[in-house]
This record gives C-alpha cells, structure tokens and sequence, in this order.
C-alpha cells in the first residue's frame, strides 16, 4: 500500500533496501526509480521497479576493424592451402549445427519455463474444513468446549483480544477477535465478538455494536485431497508478506538478488572460494531464481549438465518474468518441512505448520525461524532439533540487524525469546484420515479426483473436531483399561466409531482405527463384523409391525430348535445360558434373550425381518438364514448407523453425508448438500420402537448409562464367542456405533456392555448429552402379567402404545382372564 | 366444522396477501410465509435464504434453510421452507420428501401450517 511519496532522491547503498523517510528511492546502477508499496517495520520497506529494467549499455566495441584487419591477414596469406580452408569449413559447420542445436535446446527451455510459469503454477490441493462453530442463543456449549475450540484454531488468549486470532476471558463472557474467512457463503472480516455462558449454554453473543442472532467461528482445517506427491500450500501474494520476511530471506539467501540476471558469477566464484578453503562444500552459489528453477522445474540431480540447464533457464525465467513474480513464486514454493504424508512448501503453510498463525502475525523471531529453515527443512526442524533452529535463528537476527533490516535492539529482544512453536497434533494441523477417506468418497460423487487434488477447492464438511476429540479420547482411555484387565490383549484391541447428528444424518465424527492420525485400513468402513444382537431391534420391528404384538406380549424363552435346508440344526442359546420362560416381550428385548428373539423372529417370518432390515438402510446382501435373526451377517459400523439412523430419526432414511458445501478457491459456490431423505415409516411405529430402547438403557443391559441424562435409547451387541462388541444408541441430539473387536477375529472376554458401550458413555459425557423429548404419539396403557391390555387406571405393568391401539378392547381392572384380539400363535410356535 | 371455516379464512387470507404482493417483482415467484419461529438466529437464516432465493441462489438459500434446520431440526416450517425452496428450485422429487418430513413434526391443530402444507402439495 502506498502511503505517501517523497520525492528525495537518494542512493541506496543496496538495492531493495532505503529508511523508511525516503519512499521514492533512485538505484544509480540501474538508472531507475523505485516506489515502496509497504511500509511495515520502521526501518525497512520493500521498493519495485516503476518501470520496465533498463541495464545501462556499455561501450560499444569494435568489432568491423577486427573484420577487416582479418580480412587483411587472409588476403595476405593467400598461399595456405586448401586443407586450411575445409579445416575452417568443417569448424564453421560444427559451430553452426552446435548454434542451430543451442538454439533449438534454449527454445525447447523457453517453452518449458513460460508453459510451468504462465497461470497456475500449482496443483492446489482441496482443502478441507470441519463445520463452523455456530454462536447463537439456546446452543448446549460448555467452557471447556468453547475453550478447546478456540485453542484448535489456533486462537491465543490475551489480556486485551486486541487483534485477530486473539481471545480474553472474564468469567464467563468470552471477548474473541475473530479471524476473517471465506465461508461458504461468502467472505466474513475479521471482527470482535463478545460471548455469554450460562448453564452449559450459550446465553449472548454480540459484536461490538449490538446483540448478535448468529456468530460464526472460523471452521477448523482439517485436511486437504493432495495429489500423488501430496505437497501442500497455503498461496500468499508478495504484497501480503511481511517485508521484513523478505528482507531475511533476501540477505540471507541471495543478497544480489535485485540486481543478478537469474545467475550471479560473483556468488559462483565466492561459493567456490569458500569450499576451496573448507575443503568441502560449505557454500552454495545459487541465486533465489536458481533454487526456485531446480526445485519447479529440475530434480535434485548434482551434476554439471543440470547445473547448466538450470543457469540457463534461469536466465530465461529473468528474461521473461520480473522479480516480484519470481519472489512470489519462490516464497510459495520453496520446501519447508514434512507432516506425516503432507509435505509443507510455501511461508503460507509453514507459518500456519509451525506457529499456527497466517504470516503477517508472525514476530522477528519467528520469521528469522522460518528463513532458517529454507538452508534445510529437516536439519533445522525447530521441532526436532531446536537447538540448532535457535542457533540458526540467532544467526539470521543477526544478520538482519547487521542490514539494518531491524534495529540491534529488536534483534536482541527477538534473540531473547524462547524457540515456541505450536503443536503439530493440535487439530488445525492434524488431519482425520477416517473422515477425510469418506469425504473423499462422497466427493467423487460429483467432482473428479484430479479436480479435487489440483483446483484449490474449498470443502466444507460436517465433522464437528468437539465430537471427534470426546471419541477419540475415551476409546483410547476405555481400550487402555480393558488391555489392563487382561494384559494378553496388549496391543490388539481395535476399536471404530461413527458419530452422526439424528435428524440431519451429518457424520459429526469417524474413528477408523485405535489410530486416529492413521491413513490405512479404515475400520468404521471397511470392517465387516458380526453385528450380534445388533440386529435384533429390526425382528422386534417386524413382530410391532405386524399388529399382533406389543411390548407387554408374552414371548417364551425356552430353548429353540432350527432345522435348516441342509439338515443342520440352529440351537442358539442365551449369553447365561439359561432359559427363563414366559416374559414380556419388551423384557427378551431389555436384557437380549436370544431364545426369545430367535422364536419370535422365526413366528413373525424371517422374510419379514429381512424386509425391515432392508427397508432401515442395509443394502448389504442378507442371506434369509435363521441365525440372521441374532445377527450373524457381517456389516460395517457404518452400515449399522444408516440402520439405527432409520430408528433414530422416526423412519426418515436418509444417506449419511460429510459434505455440507463445495466452493471454488475464489470462494464461489459449487454445490451444497441439504437434507435428503425418505421418510420410509410410519413415525409412531418408530417411536414405539424406540420407547423398546428406552427399555433397554433403562433397565436392560445397557443400564449402566443410569449416569447420563435420560431418556436414552440404545441396543448392545456381542458377536458369537464374543468377538464383536458393538454398542448402538442415540440422544435428543447424536447417534452413535461403537465396535470394538481384534483384527485377527480372536474372542475377547468382553461383551457389548463392556467392551463398547463405555466408550460411548465416555464420549457422549464429553460431548454433552441431551435426553431424548417424550414422544408425541404414543400412549401408556397398563397390561397384565398374561400380556393382557388392561383399561385405565388399572394395575399392571404401563407399556407404549401408538394411541390406535387404545380403541381395542381391553379388560376391565378386576378381570384378566378376557383374550383379546385373536390368537397369534403360529405355526412355529405351535411347533415349539 | 369450525376447522373447515378456519381453514378457508386463513386460504381467503393468503390469496389477499399474494395479490398485493405481486406489486413486487422478485417476490412474486417465491413468496415464503414469515412466521414458523420465534429463534432470533433461525429468523436470521430464513432472511438470508429468502434473499438468496430471491437472487435466484438457490443452493445457497438451501444451505441457510439447513443451517435452520440444524438449530431448529424438528420445526416443521424449516422443513416446509426447504420443500419450498426445493421445488422452487425445480427439484419436485426433493420437495416432496421434505413436505411429507416436515408433516412428521407437524402439529394437527396448526392451521396454517396445515394450509401451507396443502398449498405445497397441490403445486406439486
């Protein structure tokens, strides 16, 4: 930005270098003028050219006396004979096919820089955002989230949140300097907002004007869709770098950068000298120009033919591009570190990378940190070698002291300050590779790969990093446990999680493994296990479903035999062991009695099961086994959310997505993704489904959720031999799966209640609960202990019914003997 | 009885509206009733989709409408709205599943919405 000329004319001792009075400066040299466009330290400012370079001629040589004296000497020299003059016309030949071969190279080597250089220089990579943290009045939000999420954007607290990426709190009123974002919908500046907690809730957000309906968070990076090299960048423009990060890098790397042609013979010859005297390569002779053309055009070969390669393209990238394009160029290129597959090229990123800040809030220190890096990303790693960072460091403080770049006193102070850099676990750094993987998945769905790998897209997706984090933590604490309690399983317990929201079927989180950080095998997708009584709510659904059952009927849990087509018998039997008679049908439900599950499953009709487990969102093929009734198909902890999604949201299926909206990198919008669905049942019947679940963590075996706030609804599960643990279960707010199991398949000597319902306790316990809302349709009804509908005001055990069922004749309080409806026994049970 | 009178006092009601608002331009092909919440943030939203459909944007309005629905997820008038939007928008299919959606949640002694509901189907 220019902020005022002055028209003193002075000569600047370097080039790109004046005090910060003389904003119009002269170069002797090159006989130009130069403007500051920015001003941002008071000793130093960046100048660029006002006009096209000019180089000053030199003086003209005299090549036609040379001619002609030649001329002379051959006249004179006439008895040479003819061998002489094929020797010359050979020479000539060769030099002309050489000059026709140069020629022919320099244009192929001019083509290869304009076409790299010309428009986009990167496959940008698509960069993922997790949902905004919406701020508004009424929304369930503790101070420890609130917290959390400002510290995993990087925001640091300060006394006074005076400037973007800054918060202060004061009791329970949050004053937070938000940064600016592109969202979705368009870009939002940088403001102040002022929060308001009271009782686990958001009680008022407000800008510094008035009381605000809507605040919006900047969303969390949360990974990027790289291509096969995985580089990654954050573009900066010239303009937007701090000048003082210039000036470093200029006196650091190429002082004679304004001046040079792309080569600099001087540095060669310095360079030379300097490993001469070592006796070893102490010092490189290559300019800023140089570095940028081996590392966007060249391999890392060392030789002499790639050296001459790159001093001539070089050349030509200075002939054809100025030097403010080539600096940009080369501060979003150059290589500055690794995180896990990601490697981290540009100032753009690595500021983030290693301070989690944008670069023009980086201090002295910092940026001398990063200038330091460009000499080798890994050897002075400040992460990992921090010794040899801070030296470094010092180094280049000193060096910019010495250029007057800064003054001796804030090269001092910034020598002072400890080497701090930001955690790369932190979740603006981190990355979600289970949720990144369906993303992606769902992604290309629309858009192609190399579109999403190159164009710099901005995906905004649904993962909430609060949910994320409860799950990831208490899986890793609950398998630590179970390893304690039985220290053979050391190591091998695995674990996967899908967390979504009930009514919108957003995933909030995906956990693939024990190893959230790892990119491989992804559990939550790909496993495919044993559901186990996972399965059972879809032949309880039937049996509802069918009008001739409700929650008080009696179904026998005695011992059940299948003959199957090939002869072979199905005994299953009750986790006890035991048979436990007549009960209520909401009871074999409560406590999962397999007897009474598999009989029931076996009257209602096992094709009627499977149309239910089909119509809750299984598209997996289901063999019409009788063991299907327990569960004994294998699906993914993914495939049993969409089923539990179908209960959760009162019958509405409806996919499961990770994409809320795409833009391009200018910031337009390219598609959203809003609620979709069918609403495939009747919601009563779902509700009264659902209150059968209540039962369950109310009473039955998921019972120990006693703690959270009820009502909740869920189904454990344990796989034959107990070598699946599922649990399945949702609040007002969140559905969640938990599997936990070994790879190998092996038995575990824990069941659903043990093994993954805990984690599911852990995790909604952090995330924060909110008791499912008492249902809308269904009526309590007393019945008998015969599983005899009983008229109101009786005694007797209160179950739901959809309030159709309270016109059906029911017995008056003394009787209990009166049948109602007809009878439902059916073949099998008539068999059994 | 009295519902049937209700019903055609509220139908009476809205034609009036609709013929004073077709002095409006850009209103008269997407007109959206105002009410269905009393959430400052939900209202927020619902003037940022309108603006947006009215823009003809709209995915855009659609994704405010979600926002909605995702404070309010059991408001049948943000279901509505999105059915709305959605058919608006030319996608009748969609429109449908968010119609009989928003009836999941719909109160019976609510007139209006009733009314809305009705309006929507017929024009599906």
């Amino acid at each position: 930005m220019i902020t005022g000329i002055d028209s003193r004319i002075r000569e600047p001792d370097t080039v790109g270098r004046v005090d910060i009075a003389s904003l119009t400066v002269f170069c002797q040299t090159c006989s130009q003028f130069y403007i500051c466009y920015q001003i941002s330290s008071p000793h130093f400012a960046i100048v660029r050219f006002t006009g096209a370079f000019e180089r000053m001629s030199g003086k003209p040589t005299k090549k036609t006396t040379v001619k002609k004296s030649a001329a002379k000497k051959e006249v004179s020299k006439k008895p040479v004979a003819g061998k002489q003059r094929r020797w010359k016309a050979t020479l000539l030949g060769l030099f002309s096919v050489s000059l026709v071969i140069f020629g022919a190279w320099m244009i192929y080597l001019d083509a290869e820089v304009r076409r790299a250089f010309d428009g986009k220089k990167w496959a940008l990579p698509a960069k993922v955002y997790a949902r905004p943290l919406a701020l508004y009045p009424g929304l369930l939000l503790s101070p420890q989230q609130l917290q959390a999420e400002l510290q995993w954007s990087d925001y640091r607290q300060s006394r006074a949140a005076d400037r973007p990426g800054t918060y202060q709190r004061t009791g329970n009123t949050w004053r937070i300097y938000r940064r600016g974002f592109p969202f979705w919908d368009g870009p939002e500046p940088s403001r102040v907002i002022e929060v308001t907690l009271a009782s686990g809730r958001v009680e008022k957000v407000s800008d510094e004007q008035s009381a605000k309906a809507l605040v919006r968070l900047e969303p969390q990076y949360i990974g990027g869709i790289f291509p096969v090299h995985n580089e990654d960048r954050e573009l900066v423009r010239l303009e937007d770098v701090p000048p003082v990060l210039v000036a470093a890098l200029i006196i650091t790397e190429d002082k004679r950068f304004f001046e040079h042609w792309g080569i600099s013979p001087t540095g060669i010859a310095r360079a030379m000298v300097a490993n001469v005297n070592a006796g070893r390569m102490v010092q490189g002779g290559s300019t800023l120009t140089q570095q940028l053309v081996k590392n966007f055009f060249l391999t890392n070969e060392r030789s002499l033919s790639r050296k001459i390669q790159e001093a001539f393209m070089s050349l030509l990238l200075e002939l054809h591009y100025d030097k403010e394009e080539i600096l940009e160029a080369y501060i979003n290129e150059v290589y500055l570190g690794q995180s896990g597959r990601r490697s981290i090229h540009g100032f753009g990123l690595a500021s983030r990378f290693y301070f989690g800040k944008p670069l023009r809030e980086l201090d002295n220190a910092e940026i001398a940190t990063l200038v330091g890096l460009v000499k080798g990303a890994s050897y002075y790693n400040p992460r990992r070698n921090p010794q040899r960072s801070k030296d470094r460091r010092d180094l280049i403080l000193g060096l910019m002291a010495e250029s007057q770049v800064i003054t001796e006193a804030e090269s001092l102070r910034a020598k002072r300050t400890p080497l701090l850099t930001a955690s790369p676990k932190r979740a603006g750094q981190r990355e979600y590779p289970a949720f990144l993987e369906l993303a992606k998945q769902q992604l290309q769905q629309d858009y192609r790969l190399q579109d999403l790998q190159s164009e710099g897209l901005r995906i905004f997706t649904t993962l909430d990093p609060w949910v994320q984090s409860a799950v990831e933590s208490s899986a890793e604490a609950h398998l630590s446990s179970l390893e304690t309690r039985s220290p053979r399983l050391k190591g091998k317990l695995e674990t996967a999680a899908v967390i979504t929201s009930v009514d919108g079927g957003e995933i909030r989180a995906l956990l693939g493994g024990r190893d959230a950080s790892f990119f491989g095998f992804n559990r939550a997708l790909n496993a495919k296990r044993a559901v186990g009584s996972l399965a059972k709510p879809a032949v309880y659904l039937a049996a509802l479903r069918s009008g001739e059952y409700h929650w008080g009927t009696l179904i026998d849990d005695s011992p059940v035999t299948v003959e199957g087509q090939d002869g072979s018998l199905w005994q299953p039997q009750n986790y006890d062991k035991k048979s436990h008679g007549m009960l209520p049908m909401q009871e074999t439900l409560q406590r999962s009695l397999n007897q009474a599950t598999a009989r029931l499953g076996m009257t209602v009709g096992l094709d009627k099961v499977v149309d239910e487990l089909v119509r809750l969102g299984i598209r997996d093929d289901l063999p019409p086994y009788p063991s299907l009734l327990l569960g004994a198909m294998s699906l993914s902890p993914f495939e049993m959310t969409q089923m539990y999604q179908t209960i959760a949201s009162e019958g509405f299926l409806m996919p499961l997505r990770t994409i809320d909206a795409v833009t391009t990198a200018e910031g337009d919008m390219l598609s959203s993704y809003a609620i979709r669905g069918q609403q495939v049942y009747d919601p009563v019947t779902m509700e009264w489904l659902t209150s059968g679940l209540k039962a369950v963590v109310s009473e039955g075996t998921a019972r120990r959720l006693n703690d959270l706030p009820q009502p909740l609804a869920g189904k454990t599960g344990t796989s034959d031999e107990q070598r699946d643990a599922w649990y399945a279960g949702f609040d007002n707010r969140h559905l969640g799966v938990i599997w936990v199991g070994m790879d190998d398949n092996g038995p575990m000597p824990f069941t659903g209640s043990s093994g993954a319902l805990p984690i599911w306790q852990e995790s909604f316990r952090r995330m924060g609960t909110e008791p499912l809302t008492p249902s809308r349709s269904l009526v309590d009804i007393p019945v008998n202990p015969q599983g005899q509908l009983l008229e109101d005001g009786c005694s007797g055990k209160v179950y739901n019914f959809p309030a159709s069922w309270q016109t059906t004749k029911r017995l008056a309080c003394e009787s209990g003997v009166q049948s109602i409806g007809k009878g439902i026994r059916s073949w099998f049970e008539r068999l059994f | 009885m009295v519902r049937t009178i209700v019903l055609i006092a509220v139908v009476g009601f809205l034609t009036a509206c609709a013929s004073t608002s077709t002095q409006d331009g850009p209103t008269e092909n997407y007109g959206q009733y105002q009410g269905g919440t009393d959430h400052p943030a939900v209202k927020m939203l619902f003037g940022q989709a309108d603006d947006a459909a009215k823009a003809g944007n709209w995915s855009a309005a659609l994704t405010y409408l979600d926002q909605a629905r995702r404070i309010e997820p059991r408001n049948p008038y943000v279901l509505y709205r999105q059915a709305k939007t959605y058919a608006a928008a030319g996608d009748n299919a969609r429109a449908r599943q968010l119609l009989e959606r928003a009836r999941v949640f719909a109160d019976d002694e609510d007139e209006m919405l009733s009314y809305l509901l009705y309006e929507l189907e017929f024009q599906l």
